[in-house]
């Protein structure tokens, strides 16, 4: 079963040829939408002690990267029913079974990214329900890489962060509408500048594999401006490197689109010229006081 | 044209008035604007004198200076009627540039007179009048047009030239900055030792 729905993800979302798939996996999760489209659809779960909201919207979903996916193959027991039975939410880490038991799907580093977790500054709360899904919701998730250009993706990251750490009133689309975080981000000189072409997790994240998933508390977090000011800044290329297409012929060019950072897009070649040019004045400057000197002229 | 006589009276060069006092802080606001420039430029040296928050800072409180002290600039040239000396009268002035690099070459170590010695109604020789009306209605607008829409990066456009706009902006500020700092070496050399000996 679950490799014939592989086959079907494969088909549908993996080759891009897949219109009867795709209507297939619509007739199938049509049933579901009938009550999840729902806006605001919440019930009480009594095992997490929590509202939970249900909904989910069909549009946003075919969107995700899980879009081609039939519910039933992530829900496969006890959603045959009305109301359905068992537990409402996920055992920790579910995205294993699929992302790195099934072969045929993209295999995700799922251990690593475990590790760096619990040893970032969610990892109390991964200790109890912090779970990929906390962040990556499956029926929402978007590779970060397919937001379009780099402004996208990085208002995609910050998205990511900005579901919890946004103001009460909720989810907000930027880090430029919230008011306290300049005063939070006094350290920039221009804060604004840096919520609109800088992901969140370029500065709070450690030195680990992904700079994503290794969050860093705000005191542990980067403050030494010249670790992405500088040329060729290591924790500046890879900020934008896992958000450039794969097979990309030059990814830091790509990820330096509409994204320009003083120091670290300097053109060696001006360099070149602009201190040719002052050094030729200088050494002009000199020979012709020197030689008017030694034609002892008035100097 | 042919080279102008000397006024029998030679004219007394030193910098007096307004001119002092705008010459003064042009001095302090673009030493600091080069070395909190470079500083920023080259961010990741370990020689910047400065840390780049506080390069930043010094850049932008400077360039601000800088700005108002070139309107200031403008205002009192137009009022004061020190504004004919930056006139390209002239419509030949490539054969009165000639004479006066001729003597910047060679005329000057062989004692020779000033082609175009300074006069009350024409301050500057052809080199100076052509250089300082480039660097003040030329160069010094760009400069600082440029430096704007990097400390307002919302006004620059989106992409420009194929570029994402604010690198277009920062090549050219870099462009106009480099020439400035040649100008500014030049002109101290040149008013200081040369034309006050």
């Amino acid at each position: 079963m679950r490799s014939a729905w592989a086959l079907l993800w494969l088909t549908a979302g993996g080759l891009g040829t897949g219109d009867l798939a795709a209507s297939s996996v619509e007739e199938a999760n049509a049933a579901c939408h009938k009550c999840h489209a729902v806006p605001d659809l919440t019930v009480f779960d009594p095992r997490t002690d929590r509202m939970v909201i249900l909904t989910v919207d069909p549009a946003e979903y075919r969107r995700s990267v899980h879009g081609a996916l039939a519910c039933a193959e992530c829900h496969p027991h006890g959603y045959d029913r009305l109301p359905h039975y068992g537990p409402l939410s996920y055992p920790r880490f579910l995205c294993v079974s699929c992302h790195q038991e099934a072969g045929d799907i993209p295999q995700l580093t799922l251990e690593e990214r475990r590790e760096e977790l619990l040893g970032s500054a969610h990892g109390r709360e991964a200790e109890r329900d912090f779970t990929c899904h906390t962040c990556h919701d499956p029926h929402l998730f978007r590779l970060v890489r397919d937001e379009g250009a780099a402004l996208e993706r990085i208002r995609a990251s910050n998205r990511l962060c900005l579901d919890c750490h946004g103001t009460a009133a909720g989810r907000k689309p930027s880090f430029e509408d919230l008011p306290a975080s300049v005063d939070v981000h006094g350290l920039f000189p221009n804060p604004r500048a840096h919520f609109r072409k800088l992901k969140c997790v370029s500065c709070h994240t450690g030195e680990g594999h992904s700079r994503d998933h290794d969050v860093l508390t705000a005191i542990r977090s980067v403050r030494e401006c010249s670790e992405c000011h500088g040329q060729d800044a290591p924790r500046f290329e890879d900020s934008y490197a896992n958000a450039v297409s794969p097979g990309a012929p030059e990814p830091s060019g790509e990820a330096r689109e509409d994204v320009y950072v003083i120091g670290s897009s300097r053109s060696e070649w001006l360099d070149l010229v602009g201190l040719g040019l002052l050094t030729a004045i200088l050494a002009l400057t000199a020979v012709h006081a020197l030689a008017r000197q030694i034609s002892k002229g008035p100097l | 044209m042919s080279e102008r006589p000397p006024e029998e009276r030679p004219t007394d060069l030193r910098l007096g008035g307004w001119l002092l006092w705008w010459h003064g802080i042009q001095t302090v606001a673009f030493l600091g604007l080069i070395v909190s420039g470079a500083c920023m430029h080259w961010a990741d040296s370990p020689w910047a004198p400065l840390s780049f928050g506080d390069a930043v800072t010094a850049h932008n409180v400077l360039g601000l200076a800088y700005l108002v002290s070139w309107v200031v600039f403008v205002v009192l040239n137009l009022r004061s009627g020190n504004l004919r000396h930056y006139r390209l009268r002239d419509p030949d002035l490539r054969s009165r540039l000639w004479p006066q690099f001729r003597y910047y070459a060679w005329g000057i170590f062989h004692r020779e007179p000033e082609p175009f010695p300074p006069r009350t109604d024409e301050k500057f020789n052809p080199a100076q009048q052509l250089a300082y009306a480039a660097v003040m209605y030329l160069l010094m607008p760009i400069l600082l047009a440029s430096g704007t829409l990097l400390f307002f990066p919302i006004l620059a456009p989106e992409h420009a030239l194929g570029l994402p706009g604010l690198l277009p902006m920062a090549i050219i500020h870099l462009s106009a900055g480099y020439l400035l700092a040649a100008f500014l070496i030049l002109h101290v050399y040149l008013t200081l030792f040369l034309h006050r000996s």
